[in-house]
Protein backbone atom coordinates (compact mmCIF):
# COMPACT_ATOMS: atom_id res chain seq x y z
CA UNK A 1 0.00 0.00 0.00
CA UNK A 2 1.53 3.63 -0.75
CA UNK A 3 1.72 6.16 1.70
CA UNK A 4 -0.63 8.35 0.68
CA UNK A 5 -3.45 5.60 -0.04
CA UNK A 6 -2.85 3.66 3.49
CA UNK A 7 -3.33 7.45 5.41
CA UNK A 8 -6.61 7.79 3.19
CA UNK A 9 -7.98 4.69 4.02
CA UNK A 10 -7.30 5.64 7.49
CA UNK A 11 -9.10 8.88 7.38
CA UNK A 12 -11.68 7.34 5.54
CA UNK A 13 -12.91 4.95 8.02
CA UNK A 14 -13.14 7.90 10.17
CA UNK A 15 -15.37 10.02 7.89
CA UNK A 16 -17.65 6.73 7.14
CA UNK A 17 -18.33 6.21 10.21
CA UNK A 18 -19.60 9.62 11.61
CA UNK A 19 -16.18 10.80 12.84
CA UNK A 20 -15.28 14.45 12.51
CA UNK A 21 -13.79 15.80 9.98
CA UNK A 22 -10.77 17.33 12.33
CA UNK A 23 -10.72 13.62 12.91
CA UNK A 24 -10.22 12.15 9.46
CA UNK A 25 -7.51 15.01 8.69
CA UNK A 26 -5.73 14.32 12.07
CA UNK A 27 -5.67 10.17 11.10
CA UNK A 28 -4.93 11.19 7.52
CA UNK A 29 -1.59 13.23 9.16
CA UNK A 30 -0.24 10.59 11.45
CA UNK A 31 -0.41 8.06 9.17
CA UNK A 32 1.78 10.37 6.47
CA UNK A 33 4.31 10.97 9.47
CA UNK A 34 4.69 7.50 10.41
CA UNK A 35 5.90 7.38 6.64
CA UNK A 36 7.86 10.86 7.40
CA UNK A 37 6.36 11.90 4.25
CA UNK A 38 5.51 15.85 4.14
CA UNK A 39 4.09 18.25 1.16
CA UNK A 40 0.89 16.06 1.06
CA UNK A 41 -2.85 18.50 0.61
CA UNK A 42 -6.33 16.94 1.28
CA UNK A 43 -8.67 18.44 0.38
CA UNK A 44 -12.37 17.09 1.95
CA UNK A 45 -15.86 16.98 1.24
CA UNK A 46 -18.94 14.49 2.29
CA UNK A 47 -18.71 12.47 -0.87
CA UNK A 48 -15.23 12.41 -1.81
CA UNK A 49 -11.75 13.65 -0.43
CA UNK A 50 -8.83 14.02 -2.91
CA UNK A 51 -5.04 13.95 -1.67
CA UNK A 52 -2.01 15.73 -3.55
CA UNK A 53 1.45 15.27 -3.30
CA UNK A 54 4.67 16.77 -6.17
CA UNK A 55 7.22 14.87 -6.46
CA UNK A 56 9.98 15.03 -9.01
CA UNK A 57 7.98 18.28 -10.32
CA UNK A 58 4.45 15.98 -11.23
CA UNK A 59 1.54 16.47 -9.11
CA UNK A 60 -0.24 13.25 -8.31
CA UNK A 61 -3.90 13.46 -7.02
CA UNK A 62 -5.60 10.55 -5.94
CA UNK A 63 -9.36 10.49 -5.11
CA UNK A 64 -11.41 8.38 -3.17
CA UNK A 65 -15.20 8.13 -2.87
CA UNK A 66 -16.36 8.73 0.82
CA UNK A 67 -19.21 6.77 0.47
CA UNK A 68 -22.51 6.03 2.32
CA UNK A 69 -21.86 7.42 6.29
CA UNK A 70 -22.99 5.11 8.83
CA UNK A 71 -22.18 5.22 12.45
CA UNK A 72 -19.92 3.00 14.23
CA UNK A 73 -18.05 5.18 16.62
CA UNK A 74 -15.46 2.10 17.97
CA UNK A 75 -13.99 2.34 14.43
CA UNK A 76 -13.54 5.79 14.41
CA UNK A 77 -11.83 5.33 17.97
CA UNK A 78 -9.83 2.51 16.30
CA UNK A 79 -8.81 4.34 13.59
CA UNK A 80 -7.58 7.53 15.21
CA UNK A 81 -5.59 5.35 17.70
CA UNK A 82 -4.17 3.29 15.04
CA UNK A 83 -2.85 6.89 13.33
CA UNK A 84 -0.96 7.73 16.33
CA UNK A 85 0.49 4.73 16.66
CA UNK A 86 1.71 4.81 13.32
CA UNK A 87 2.83 8.08 13.51
CA UNK A 88 5.00 7.18 16.91
CA UNK A 89 6.28 4.36 14.69
CA UNK A 90 4.91 1.54 17.03
CA UNK A 91 3.05 -0.03 14.01
CA UNK A 92 5.05 -1.24 11.38
CA UNK A 93 4.00 -0.23 7.83
CA UNK A 94 3.60 -3.41 6.06
CA UNK A 95 1.17 -4.04 9.18
CA UNK A 96 -0.94 -1.11 8.16
CA UNK A 97 -2.82 -2.70 5.49
CA UNK A 98 -4.45 -5.99 7.81
CA UNK A 99 -4.57 -3.17 11.01
CA UNK A 100 -6.97 -1.44 8.72
CA UNK A 101 -8.77 -4.22 7.60
CA UNK A 102 -9.47 -5.48 11.02
CA UNK A 103 -10.98 -2.23 11.76
CA UNK A 104 -13.11 -2.10 9.11
CA UNK A 105 -14.67 -5.61 9.83
CA UNK A 106 -14.80 -4.25 13.70
CA UNK A 107 -18.58 -5.17 14.40
CA UNK A 108 -20.76 -2.81 16.03
CA UNK A 109 -20.02 -3.36 19.67
CA UNK A 110 -23.64 -3.90 21.33
CA UNK A 111 -25.85 -6.63 20.06
CA UNK A 112 -29.22 -5.90 18.06
CA UNK A 113 -31.93 -5.97 21.09
CA UNK A 114 -29.91 -4.10 23.14
CA UNK A 115 -30.07 -1.56 20.54
CA UNK A 116 -33.56 -1.63 20.69
CA UNK A 117 -33.84 -1.80 24.30
CA UNK A 118 -31.62 1.20 24.31
CA UNK A 119 -33.69 3.34 21.68
CA UNK A 120 -36.48 2.28 23.39
CA UNK A 121 -34.73 3.78 27.01
CA UNK A 122 -33.59 6.61 25.46
CA UNK A 123 -36.51 8.00 23.62
CA UNK A 124 -38.75 7.29 27.19
CA UNK A 125 -36.13 9.00 28.75
CA UNK A 126 -36.33 12.15 26.28
CA UNK A 127 -40.11 12.34 27.15
CA UNK A 128 -39.57 13.15 30.76
CA UNK A 129 -37.13 15.79 29.17
CA UNK A 130 -39.65 17.14 27.17
CA UNK A 131 -41.73 17.54 30.15
CA UNK A 132 -43.65 14.32 28.98
CA UNK A 133 -46.02 12.71 31.75
CA UNK A 134 -45.48 8.76 32.78
CA UNK A 135 -48.25 8.15 29.78
CA UNK A 136 -45.78 10.08 27.18
CA UNK A 137 -42.99 7.57 28.74
CA UNK A 138 -44.79 4.62 28.08
CA UNK A 139 -45.90 5.09 25.24
CA UNK A 140 -42.47 6.63 23.65
CA UNK A 141 -40.86 3.19 25.19
CA UNK A 142 -43.01 1.36 22.47
CA UNK A 143 -43.12 3.34 20.04
CA UNK A 144 -39.44 3.89 19.55
CA UNK A 145 -38.68 -0.11 20.08
CA UNK A 146 -41.01 -0.81 16.96
CA UNK A 147 -39.23 1.91 15.11
CA UNK A 148 -36.00 1.01 16.04
CA UNK A 149 -36.66 -2.56 15.47
CA UNK A 150 -37.45 -1.00 11.72
CA UNK A 151 -34.53 0.70 11.50
CA UNK A 152 -32.37 -2.56 12.14
CA UNK A 153 -34.06 -4.82 9.76
CA UNK A 154 -33.88 -1.34 7.17
CA UNK A 155 -30.08 -0.67 7.75
CA UNK A 156 -29.48 -4.51 7.44
CA UNK A 157 -30.88 -4.26 3.99
CA UNK A 158 -28.59 -0.74 3.35
CA UNK A 159 -31.58 1.03 2.52
CA UNK A 160 -30.50 4.94 1.88
CA UNK A 161 -30.51 7.39 5.30
CA UNK A 162 -33.63 9.06 4.03
CA UNK A 163 -36.05 7.09 3.30
CA UNK A 164 -35.14 5.14 6.45
CA UNK A 165 -35.23 8.34 8.37
CA UNK A 166 -38.98 8.97 7.07
CA UNK A 167 -40.58 5.29 6.88
CA UNK A 168 -39.02 4.64 11.22
CA UNK A 169 -40.33 8.21 11.65
CA UNK A 170 -43.92 7.48 10.12
CA UNK A 171 -44.04 3.80 12.17
CA UNK A 172 -43.08 5.22 15.59
CA UNK A 173 -45.06 8.58 15.23
CA UNK A 174 -47.93 7.01 14.34
CA UNK A 175 -47.59 4.56 17.37
CA UNK A 176 -47.25 7.90 19.75
CA UNK A 177 -50.07 9.41 18.05
CA UNK A 178 -52.03 6.39 18.33
CA UNK A 179 -51.44 5.92 22.18
CA UNK A 180 -52.43 9.66 22.40
CA UNK A 181 -55.45 9.33 20.73
CA UNK A 182 -56.63 6.40 22.97
CA UNK A 183 -55.99 9.35 25.75
CA UNK A 184 -52.70 7.47 27.73
CA UNK A 185 -51.28 10.62 27.92
CA UNK A 186 -52.02 14.75 27.74
CA UNK A 187 -48.55 15.88 26.33
CA UNK A 188 -48.49 16.09 22.81
CA UNK A 189 -45.71 17.84 21.50
CA UNK A 190 -43.36 15.96 24.15
CA UNK A 191 -44.75 12.27 22.96
CA UNK A 192 -44.97 12.94 19.11
CA UNK A 193 -41.60 14.42 19.03
CA UNK A 194 -39.58 11.71 21.67
CA UNK A 195 -41.53 8.92 20.00
CA UNK A 196 -38.80 9.84 16.91
CA UNK A 197 -35.93 11.05 18.57
CA UNK A 198 -33.89 7.46 18.47
CA UNK A 199 -33.67 8.61 14.44
CA UNK A 200 -32.73 12.54 14.97
CA UNK A 201 -29.12 13.52 12.87
CA UNK A 202 -27.61 14.70 16.26
CA UNK A 203 -24.32 13.52 15.53
CA UNK A 204 -24.14 15.16 11.55
CA UNK A 205 -25.36 18.83 12.84
CA UNK A 206 -22.58 18.57 15.59
CA UNK A 207 -19.66 17.47 13.07
CA UNK A 208 -21.39 19.99 10.60
CA UNK A 209 -21.46 22.98 13.32
CA UNK A 210 -17.37 22.09 14.03
CA UNK A 211 -16.38 21.78 10.97
CA UNK A 212 -18.35 25.10 10.04
CA UNK A 213 -16.44 27.43 13.48
CA UNK A 214 -13.30 25.27 12.31
CA UNK A 215 -13.05 27.70 9.15
CA UNK A 216 -11.07 24.69 7.58
CA UNK A 217 -14.23 22.60 6.45
CA UNK A 218 -16.30 25.06 5.43
CA UNK A 219 -17.76 22.98 2.03
CA UNK A 220 -17.95 19.72 4.27
CA UNK A 221 -19.55 21.56 7.03
CA UNK A 222 -22.61 22.90 4.81
CA UNK A 223 -23.08 19.79 3.66
CA UNK A 224 -23.05 18.34 6.53
CA UNK A 225 -25.73 20.68 8.12
CA UNK A 226 -27.46 20.57 5.17
CA UNK A 227 -28.10 16.77 5.28
CA UNK A 228 -29.26 16.87 8.86
CA UNK A 229 -31.87 19.47 8.34
CA UNK A 230 -33.41 17.40 5.38
CA UNK A 231 -33.75 14.70 7.90
CA UNK A 232 -35.03 16.76 10.22
CA UNK A 233 -37.40 18.23 7.70
CA UNK A 234 -38.25 14.43 7.22
CA UNK A 235 -38.71 13.62 10.51
CA UNK A 236 -40.94 16.57 11.17
CA UNK A 237 -43.07 15.44 7.90
CA UNK A 238 -44.02 12.13 9.56
CA UNK A 239 -45.16 13.76 12.30
CA UNK A 240 -47.24 15.50 10.21
CA UNK A 241 -48.37 12.22 8.60
CA UNK A 242 -49.05 10.83 11.47
CA UNK A 243 -51.11 13.10 13.14
CA UNK A 244 -53.29 13.69 9.70
CA UNK A 245 -53.55 9.55 9.62
CA UNK A 246 -53.77 8.91 12.89
CA UNK A 247 -55.72 12.15 14.80
CA UNK B 1 -37.28 25.26 40.87
CA UNK B 2 -36.47 23.29 44.06
CA UNK B 3 -33.10 21.19 44.40
CA UNK B 4 -34.87 17.86 43.85
CA UNK B 5 -36.61 18.95 40.79
CA UNK B 6 -33.47 19.88 38.80
CA UNK B 7 -31.66 16.69 40.26
CA UNK B 8 -34.64 14.72 38.79
CA UNK B 9 -34.46 16.72 35.81
CA UNK B 10 -30.76 16.40 35.37
CA UNK B 11 -30.40 12.67 36.77
CA UNK B 12 -33.29 11.81 33.29
CA UNK B 13 -31.25 14.07 30.74
CA UNK B 14 -27.81 12.34 31.93
CA UNK B 15 -29.80 8.56 31.72
CA UNK B 16 -31.00 10.05 28.57
CA UNK B 17 -27.16 10.95 27.41
CA UNK B 18 -26.02 7.85 27.73
CA UNK B 19 -28.23 6.01 26.15
CA UNK B 20 -27.73 8.01 23.13
CA UNK B 21 -24.17 7.22 23.52
CA UNK B 22 -25.42 3.63 23.18
CA UNK B 23 -27.58 4.17 20.02
CA UNK B 24 -24.30 5.85 18.47
CA UNK B 25 -22.43 2.72 19.07
CA UNK B 26 -19.47 5.11 21.00
CA UNK B 27 -16.97 2.70 22.82
CA UNK B 28 -17.97 1.58 26.51
CA UNK B 29 -15.88 3.84 28.54
CA UNK B 30 -17.71 6.75 27.08
CA UNK B 31 -21.15 6.21 28.23
CA UNK B 32 -19.96 7.53 31.53
CA UNK B 33 -18.67 10.13 30.44
CA UNK B 34 -21.98 11.12 28.37
CA UNK B 35 -23.84 10.80 31.85
CA UNK B 36 -21.61 13.07 33.59
CA UNK B 37 -22.05 15.70 30.47
CA UNK B 38 -25.70 15.60 30.05
CA UNK B 39 -26.47 15.21 33.50
CA UNK B 40 -24.21 18.45 34.16
CA UNK B 41 -25.32 20.73 31.40
CA UNK B 42 -28.76 19.83 32.47
CA UNK B 43 -27.99 21.18 35.91
CA UNK B 44 -26.22 23.63 35.03
CA UNK B 45 -28.94 25.20 32.44
CA UNK B 46 -31.52 24.77 35.15
CA UNK B 47 -29.59 25.34 38.82
CA UNK B 48 -28.76 28.98 35.96
CA UNK B 49 -32.34 29.82 35.70
CA UNK B 50 -34.10 29.18 38.92
CA UNK B 51 -31.12 32.13 40.02
CA UNK B 52 -32.56 34.65 37.87
CA UNK B 53 -30.70 34.18 34.90
CA UNK B 54 -32.12 33.88 31.56
CA UNK B 55 -32.94 30.64 29.84
CA UNK B 56 -30.72 31.50 26.65
CA UNK B 57 -27.81 32.55 28.80
CA UNK B 58 -28.28 29.62 30.96
CA UNK B 59 -28.27 27.20 28.07
CA UNK B 60 -25.00 29.10 26.54
CA UNK B 61 -23.46 28.56 29.68
CA UNK B 62 -24.33 24.93 30.19
CA UNK B 63 -22.94 24.39 26.36
CA UNK B 64 -19.61 25.67 27.33
CA UNK B 65 -19.87 23.37 30.05
CA UNK B 66 -19.91 20.53 28.17
CA UNK B 67 -17.58 21.04 26.03
CA UNK B 68 -15.26 21.73 29.04
CA UNK B 69 -16.21 18.26 30.29
CA UNK B 70 -15.38 16.68 26.78
CA UNK B 71 -12.31 18.13 26.82
CA UNK B 72 -11.31 17.08 30.43
CA UNK B 73 -12.36 13.43 29.63
CA UNK B 74 -10.93 13.43 26.10
CA UNK B 75 -7.45 14.72 27.25
CA UNK B 76 -5.56 14.30 24.62
CA UNK B 77 -6.26 18.23 22.77
CA UNK B 78 -9.08 17.10 21.37
CA UNK B 79 -13.01 16.97 21.98
CA UNK B 80 -15.21 13.92 22.27
CA UNK B 81 -18.06 14.55 20.01
CA UNK B 82 -20.22 11.86 21.55
CA UNK B 83 -19.87 13.69 24.83
CA UNK B 84 -20.63 16.74 23.10
CA UNK B 85 -23.48 15.61 20.80
CA UNK B 86 -25.04 13.41 23.98
CA UNK B 87 -24.78 16.85 26.29
CA UNK B 88 -26.18 19.09 24.14
CA UNK B 89 -29.21 17.15 22.81
CA UNK B 90 -31.18 17.82 26.71
CA UNK B 91 -30.75 21.18 26.69
CA UNK B 92 -32.05 21.89 22.79
CA UNK B 93 -34.72 22.82 21.08
CA UNK B 94 -35.57 20.14 19.35
CA UNK B 95 -39.31 20.16 20.73
CA UNK B 96 -39.69 23.51 19.52
CA UNK B 97 -37.89 23.13 16.25
CA UNK B 98 -40.53 19.99 15.02
CA UNK B 99 -43.44 21.51 16.58
CA UNK B 100 -42.33 24.67 14.76
CA UNK B 101 -42.15 22.67 10.98
CA UNK B 102 -45.32 20.93 12.41
CA UNK B 103 -47.11 24.31 12.90
CA UNK B 104 -46.09 25.86 9.55
CA UNK B 105 -47.97 22.65 7.62
CA UNK B 106 -50.80 23.09 9.82
CA UNK B 107 -51.05 27.24 9.24
CA UNK B 108 -51.06 25.93 5.44
CA UNK B 109 -54.76 24.67 5.70
CA UNK B 110 -56.05 27.10 8.68
CA UNK B 111 -58.56 29.73 8.53
CA UNK B 112 -59.82 32.29 10.93
CA UNK B 113 -59.27 32.73 14.33
CA UNK B 114 -57.58 29.33 14.39
CA UNK B 115 -55.42 30.52 12.26
CA UNK B 116 -54.58 33.51 14.16
CA UNK B 117 -54.37 31.08 17.11
CA UNK B 118 -51.90 29.14 15.00
CA UNK B 119 -49.39 32.04 14.00
CA UNK B 120 -48.91 33.36 17.48
CA UNK B 121 -47.72 29.72 18.53
CA UNK B 122 -45.87 29.73 15.65
CA UNK B 123 -43.71 32.72 15.96
CA UNK B 124 -43.38 32.01 19.86
CA UNK B 125 -41.73 28.45 18.79
CA UNK B 126 -39.86 29.50 16.00
CA UNK B 127 -38.03 32.41 18.76
CA UNK B 128 -37.32 29.57 21.08
CA UNK B 129 -36.07 27.81 18.61
CA UNK B 130 -34.00 30.21 17.19
CA UNK B 131 -32.84 31.57 20.25
CA UNK B 132 -31.98 28.64 21.94
CA UNK B 133 -30.68 27.05 18.23
CA UNK B 134 -28.24 30.16 18.60
CA UNK B 135 -27.20 30.13 22.96
CA UNK B 136 -26.25 26.20 22.14
CA UNK B 137 -23.78 27.40 19.08
CA UNK B 138 -23.17 30.72 21.60
CA UNK B 139 -21.95 28.31 24.16
CA UNK B 140 -20.25 25.63 22.14
CA UNK B 141 -18.02 27.79 20.53
CA UNK B 142 -17.19 30.00 23.73
CA UNK B 143 -15.97 26.24 25.01
CA UNK B 144 -14.01 25.87 22.28
CA UNK B 145 -12.24 28.51 22.71
CA UNK B 146 -11.81 28.16 26.27
CA UNK B 147 -10.10 24.81 25.33
CA UNK B 148 -7.90 26.30 22.30
CA UNK B 149 -6.37 28.92 25.01
CA UNK B 150 -5.78 26.16 27.53
CA UNK B 151 -4.19 24.07 24.97
CA UNK B 152 -1.95 26.63 23.90
CA UNK B 153 -1.06 27.49 27.13
CA UNK B 154 -0.18 23.74 28.33
CA UNK B 155 2.00 23.55 25.21
CA UNK B 156 3.55 26.77 25.97
CA UNK B 157 4.79 25.20 29.62
CA UNK B 158 5.15 22.34 27.80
Amino acid sequence: MKPVDAALEVALIVMRNGGSTAAAERAFTNVLKGYRLGGVVAVWRLDFVAASREENGQTETILRQVGAIGVNLTRVSEASVLGERVARGEVHIDALASEVERIRALAPPYARWVLVVTAACTAAFFSRIAGGDWGALGIVFVAAGIGQCLHIWLQARKLAVAPMTLMCGVLSACIAVAGLRLGLSQTVPATAVASIIYVAPGLPLINGFFDLVSHRYLFVGLQRIANATLLFLLLSVAIGIAYAVVM
Amino acid sequence: MELSTILISSAWAGLFASGWAVLLTAPARFIAAAFVGGFAARFARDALTSWGLSQNWSTAFAAAIVVLIAVAITRRNAVSPVVLVTGVLPLGAVVAMFYTIILLMKVSFLTGEALNGAVVELSANLGKAFTTTLAIALGLGAGLGIARFSWREDSQEG
